[in-house]
């Protein structure tokens, strides 16, 4: 590590080392980071003065009082040993026994839930409503065929009601999805007036998200990695927006980044199938129509078929004795209830196979215990409704109205205990009404007792160290204006518009393996920037190609004003915020740029970054969009160069009062010591008369 | 004093592999050191081996006849071993169950059992686990189960000793770190002569790169050859140097890769290489860059070693890393990722560490390899260091000073004077670990809110079933094993007297190497001593 030292007054004191950031470690460092020294930022021992040795075992005193143990054994251990401090490691013959546990290091590279996101209370009764609707409609299911069983119904109210039911959410549903497309349709309008991203817009638009009558945002699933994102996934994650549009920007914005091939997928989301294809033969019902009369036919041929099939239903188990036939229906209904898929969206077309399936089986043992055909037929037909399209229509009520959702959770609780109790018992309507208060007691308190059991048991999970690399990246890109010229944009399109150019920025940025030869904030801020303009004025994939092609032909930025102070460095990130705005503007129209611009032979990270000195598979994660880096963005505390800081707050801490105020005259000189790029950039001369940019940079 | 030791683990000779080498390695220096030592195992080729084997240096085997399930893990029986095992103790007079690696049944039942019986347990773990998935918490409540009642737990590493300390929620002053060892012997770099003959008989290895020439250091342009030698598993790195393997044929034009050992991700690596442009491949003479050689024994692992000038290893997880020890003494330079113990294993001049990343571990070859041309470091001083770095003689008498700790019993003359005074009864427990049931039981119930009592249960049955094994098998009725006919006792006795001039390394006299020899013939026994 490069050290440089520099002059001020007066007696010894202690040097203050001081590490600036990390860039690529040599293996003794990386050893040292391991087992660190005990005094770490103490200096050696031949500069420190009595009053400096002084603080050090006092402040070593402190150390063992807050550790709460006697510090005479350890001093004691130090000094009669001689030998020195017990190390982390396993080659060297320590005079330490071997159970010997030190207080100070064990345990010290233990991260705790580096990635745990903590279970709470409301989203988590929340999350579960599902299951216990599920529950609800298989007891429903099993109380209407006791009840058809023992005749106390008929099963023409049962299925004619059931049917009803089914019509009815039919209806809904088609509703939904015609609204849907009809906001899709009109957010595929050029005019961007209306700000928002399509997704994240529908997202608050859509009376779901902002209906959620809990404070807490959803437990989010699954984040849609860029990759896999298609339009529609975003719609599932209605209820935790900013999220889920975030993602979908990613994907629309950085997609340029890899091959046309997963851009695509990316950029254009997957039609969804009520979404006709552009050249599809014309017809001369609209294709929602078309739609609806398919379904239309399935119902009446599945409703023929089965009037066709009960009577082979009914006697195709009549053979086997009632004991196996209640057993083997117990069974299949536990796995419907244990196999169905809880997580599933609005997205998935049909509910989890193994499960539905079961739970028909179920059905259909079951209907040869029923005296006619009408019977069996009317169950089978019950059954298919409420295994077979029931959990559609949950899915997507849960997903369009959250409110809908809850009323019709409490709605299947009061009807499933209400019927369970009327059917144990044998009992009339008071029964039922004592079963549902029953039964919505210990809905009530299970949903709260597993709940708290989950909380409680996820416990701390522990990693053991592998320190993540950081290398050094960029600062945000610095334009994103042209939202005024198109009426402004909301809050939260904005903020998706700085995540989306901080990422492109920054990863390029942690691509490079090369030291600063051009500067990043102004070359790879512009692409950043691009990439944010074009998501604001809503550049269409290929445009956003052209329009990074375009910028990189623009693209400038050199360290010489750097070097020199010059106040031109600034100016450099100005320079490309102007090229953007031209670029994102020509592109629009279509104007080629070149294409293959980050990778290709001359591209930029061959050119900018040297020929073989970078790498993309590092900062893959943050192209994609799968890390958001605008949240592990920090502040500069002082208004200097990024590298000085540690210098700076070095000085700071030498002047406090731990030190008993150092006069500057005290000092004879400071040793700083830091990496390699502070050591470049900061470690310049001294001169008569500063530039302000270039004290920025001067660590002397 | 002398103790008499059985080592219980499910995984012994005949097969390879870390952990039973290193039983059998301290089996043999705990016996040099005077005391007794039984190996407790199951029958391998089943019914081939199983009953009693004795192997070299007196160490007797005990292959129990047990249902193997899966990777020569026994059946997770938890009663069903006791009648055998109490057997055992009983006729070998045990005095210490030490029990080995994390993933062993018969070892957690070995330990329980010997509880029940009032024996002293000792674990030794040789893994790192997660905390996170299924299978990890499932391992790691058996491993609480097991650990609340063992007197001490050794463990590999130090980064071992914090993942075991946290995983089984123990008190770290129970736990000692005591590294694995190598054999250094068996460990050498090529020999000046060696490398003649394998220049003049090359047609066994013809496919190889030859060895390099030790006296000779490398040149810039000259080929470097890189040693890989590890399971191809997940776990093991194999995706990460699969990744990293084309992006170093294509930088580095004179690197040449013998990969040894074989597993699932095989077949990626071959696709990989398969996939890969002929001229990366292929050297312009037309040899092979990259040869995978399959699993080779744990004998030739040497031989290979030394035709290389690097050791990579790519492991995501690793509690100690024996192989780079290994490497390292065959006086290879070893590029290793820093995880888990590895970083505490090796000197810093020895190895390059590297993240497990593909750039880094890429950029991590690219410095060793300038380390190695620029003649920065001396291969040739790696085997010596080594060698006085790791030796199982060590091994064993830190071995023997954690029995003497949970015993509470003075230790042999030759271990005393290691650590100062202060250090005397470091960590000893105030009063020593209790036998009674009740204690235990308390022990055990503290264990969780359910796994407690499931526990309390577990042990009390144990208890109910050694109760009914004294009733049906009476202690007086078992044959107690004779010991070893006096060689051992003299040989312990000789050893003092060595120790009290000062010798370090234990090693008989040529005279009572040749009684001891003399004693062995009758043995029956399949392995050479590596020793």
């Amino acid at each position: 590590m490069p050290q440089h030292e520099h002059t001020p007054t007066a007696d010894s004191s202690r040097a203050s080392s001081i590490h600036l950031g990390n860039s690529h470690l040599h293996p003794q460092d990386a050893f040292y980071a391991h087992s660190p020294p005990r005094q770490r930022s103490l200096a050696p021992s031949d500069t420190a003065t009595k009053q400096s040795s002084d603080g050090r075992s006092r402040s070593r005193r402190e150390r063992d009082r807050r550790r709460g143990r006697s510090s005479s054994r350890r001093r004691r251990s130090g000094n009669a040993l001689g030998k020195g401090q017990w190390k982390k490691l396993l080659w060297v013959k320590q005079s330490y026994p071997d159970n010997y546990t030190d207080e100070e290091t064990f345990l010290d590279h233990l991260q705790r839930n580096p990635r745990l996101r903590p279970y709470e209370f409301w989203p988590l009764v929340a999350d579960s409503t599902i299951i216990v609707q599920h529950v609800c409609s298989v007891i429903i299911f099993v109380c209407c065929f006791t009840a058809i069983f023992q005749e106390r119904v008929v099963p023409q109210t049962v299925v004619g009601w059931a049917t009803l039911g089914t019509v009815v959410g039919w209806f809904l549903l088609d509703y939904w999805q015609t609204r849907e497309e009809a906001e899709a349709a009109e957010t595929q309008d050029p005019p961007p007036h209306n700000g928002g991203g399509e997704d994240a817009d529908r997202g608050s638009n859509s009376p779901v998200s902002d209906a959620a009558s809990f404070g807490q945002p959803f437990k989010e699933r699954h984040i849609p990695l860029a990759a896999t994102a298609s339009g529609r996934a975003s719609y599932s994650h209605s209820r935790n927006p900013s999220l889920a549009s975030v993602g979908a920007a990613s994907s629309f914005a950085t997609s340029p980044m890899f091959g046309p091939g997963e851009a695509h997928g990316a950029a254009l989301p997957a039609t969804p199938p009520h979404v006709p294809a552009w050249n599809g033969p014309p017809s001369s019902l609209s294709p929602r129509m078309q739609q609806r009369l398919s379904t239309v036919k399935s119902a009446i041929l599945i409703y023929c078929s089965l009037l066709g099939l009960s009577p082979i239903l009914k006697s195709l188990t009549k053979s086997t004795s009632s004991d196996s036939i209640w057993a083997l229906s117990s069974w299949l209904m536990m796995l419907n209830v244990m196999t169905f898929d809880y997580g599933a969206g609005p997205e998935a077309k049909f509910p989890a196979p193994l499960s539905t399936n079961a739970a028909l089986m179920a059905s259909t043992v079951l209907a040869s215990r029923l005296p006619s055909t009408t019977h069996v037929f009317s169950l089978t037909l019950f059954s298919i409704e409420v295994f077979g399209l029931f959990p559609v229509f949950r899915r997507h009520l849960r997903h369009h109205s959250w409110a809908g959702h809850l009323s019709l959770t409490t709605f299947l609780v009061v009807l499933a205990s209400g019927g369970l109790s009327m059917t144990i018992s044998g009992g009339g309507y008071l029964m039922g009404i004592a079963g549902v208060v029953l039964g919505g007691i210990v809905t009530a308190g299970s949903l709260g007792m597993t709940t708290w059991w989950l909380i409680g048991l996820q416990s701390p999970d522990a990693h053991l160290p592998c320190d993540p690399h950081q290398s050094i990246s960029t600062s945000p890109p610095p334009s994103k204006r042209p939202a005024e010229h198109s009426g402004g944009v909301s809050g939260k399109e904005l903020i998706v518009v700085c995540a989306v150019g901080v990422n492109v920025s920054a990863g390029l940025g942690a691509s490079a393996r090369s030291g600063l030869t051009f500067f990043r904030p102004a070359t790879a801020g512009g692409f950043g920037a691009v990439a944010a303009v074009g998501r604001l004025i809503r550049l269409s994939q290929e445009q956003l190609v052209q329009a990074f092609g375009l910028q990189y032909t623009q693209t400038s930025g050199t360290l010489q004003p750097h070097i020199e102070g010059s106040a031109s460095l600034p100016l450099q990130v100005g320079w490309n915020s102007r090229a953007v705005l031209l670029a994102c503007e020509l592109a629009r129209p279509g104007f080629q740029g070149p294409r293959d611009v980050f990778e290709g032979t001359y591209g930029y990270l061959r050119l900018f970054e040297g020929p073989k000195q970078w790498n993309m598979t590092s900062s893959r994660l943050v192209l994609e969009g799968r890390r958001w880096l605008i949240a592990e963005l920090s502040h500069k505390p002082f208004p200097a160069g990024r590298a000085t800081h540690g210098g700076v707050e070095g000085l700071q801490e030498l002047m406090k009062e731990e030190t008993g105020h150092l006069k500057p005259e005290q000092i004879e000189k400071v040793t700083m010591t830091g990496s390699p790029v502070s050591a470049r950039r900061c470690a310049r001369p001294d001169k008569p008369d500063l530039s302000p940019n270039y004290a920025r940079l001067c660590m002397s | 004093m002398p103790y008499n030791i059985a080592m219980v683990s499910d995984f012994f000779y005949p097969q390879p592999g870390g952990v039973e080498s290193h039983i059998y390695q301290l089996s043999t220096k705990l016996i040099d050191r005077g005391h007794r030592v039984v190996v407790i195992t199951h029958a391998y080729d089943n019914p081939k081996r199983s009953g009693i084997r004795y192997l070299t240096n007196r160490l007797k085997v005990y292959h129990l006849p047990h249902w193997v399930v899966y990777r020569s893990t026994t059946f997770p029986t938890v009663f069903s071993s006791f009648p055998i095992l109490r057997q055992i103790f009983i006729r070998e007079q045990i005095e210490i169950v030490h029990g080995h690696a994390s993933l062993s049944n018969l070892c957690h039942e070995g330990i329980l059992h010997a509880r029940t019986m009032s024996l002293h347990t000792v674990f030794t773990d040789h893994s790192l686990f997660g905390f996170s998935d299924a299978a990890s918490i499932m391992a790691n409540k058996l491993l609480k189960f097991s650990m609340s009642d063992v007197d001490h737990v050794i463990c590999v590493s130090h980064t071992c000793k914090e993942n075991t300390t946290l995983r089984a929620s123990l008190n770290p002053l129970a736990v000692s770190v005591i590294p694995n060892a190598v054999v250094p012997s068996s460990f050498q770099p090529l020999q000046p002569h060696e490398f003649k003959l394998s220049h003049h008989a090359s047609d066994k290895g013809a496919l190889l790169p030859p060895p390099p020439d030790p006296s000779h250091p490398v040149g810039p342009g000259d080929p470097i050859t890189i040693i890989v030698i590890s399971r191809l598993f997940y776990n093991k790195g194999t995706d990460l140097l699969i990744s990293a393997l084309p992006l170093l044929l294509e930088r580095h034009e004179n690197l040449r890769f013998i990969i040894a050992g074989s597993g699932p991700k095989a077949i990626d690596m071959e696709q990989t290489l398969d996939a890969l442009p002929q001229q990366l491949v292929y050297t312009a003479s037309g040899q092979s860059r990259v040869v995978l050689l399959g699993s080779i024994r744990h004998e030739e692992v040497r031989d290979v070693m030394v035709r290389g000038h690097l050791l990579l290893s790519t492991s995501l997880t690793e509690a100690f890393g024996t192989v780079l020890v290994e490497a390292a003494s065959c006086g290879l330079m070893v590029v290793a990722t820093r995880v888990g113990g590895v970083p505490e294993v090796l000197p810093s001049n020895m190895t390059v560490f590297v993240l497990p990343e593909v750039e880094d571990v890429v950029r991590g070859v690219t410095e060793a390899v300038g380390v190695l041309t620029s003649k920065a470091v001396r291969r040739d001083k790696f085997h010596d260091l080594v060698k006085n770095m790791y030796s199982w003689a060590d091994i064993a008498r830190r071995t023997e000073r954690v029995y003497d700790l949970i015993t509470g019993s003075s230790s042999a003359p030759d271990n005393e004077g290691f650590y100062d005074e202060e250090w005397m009864h470091y960590g000893q427990p105030a009063q020593p670990h209790s036998f009674a049931l009740m204690d235990r039981l308390k022990r055990y119930f503290g264990c969780g809110i359910w796994a407690g009592k499931l526990f309390v249960i577990v042990v009390v049955i144990d208890y109910l079933i050694y109760c009914v094994l004294e009733m049906v098998y009476p202690r007086e009725k078992i044959d107690v094993c004779k010991p070893w006919p006096a060689v051992a006792r003299k040989r312990f006795e000789g050893e003092e007297e060595q120790s009290v001039n000062g010798t370090l390394e234990r090693y008989g006299t040529v005279k009572q190497k040749h009684r001891r020899r003399k004693a062995d013939e009758g043995a029956v026994n399949g392995f050479n001593d590596e020793g």
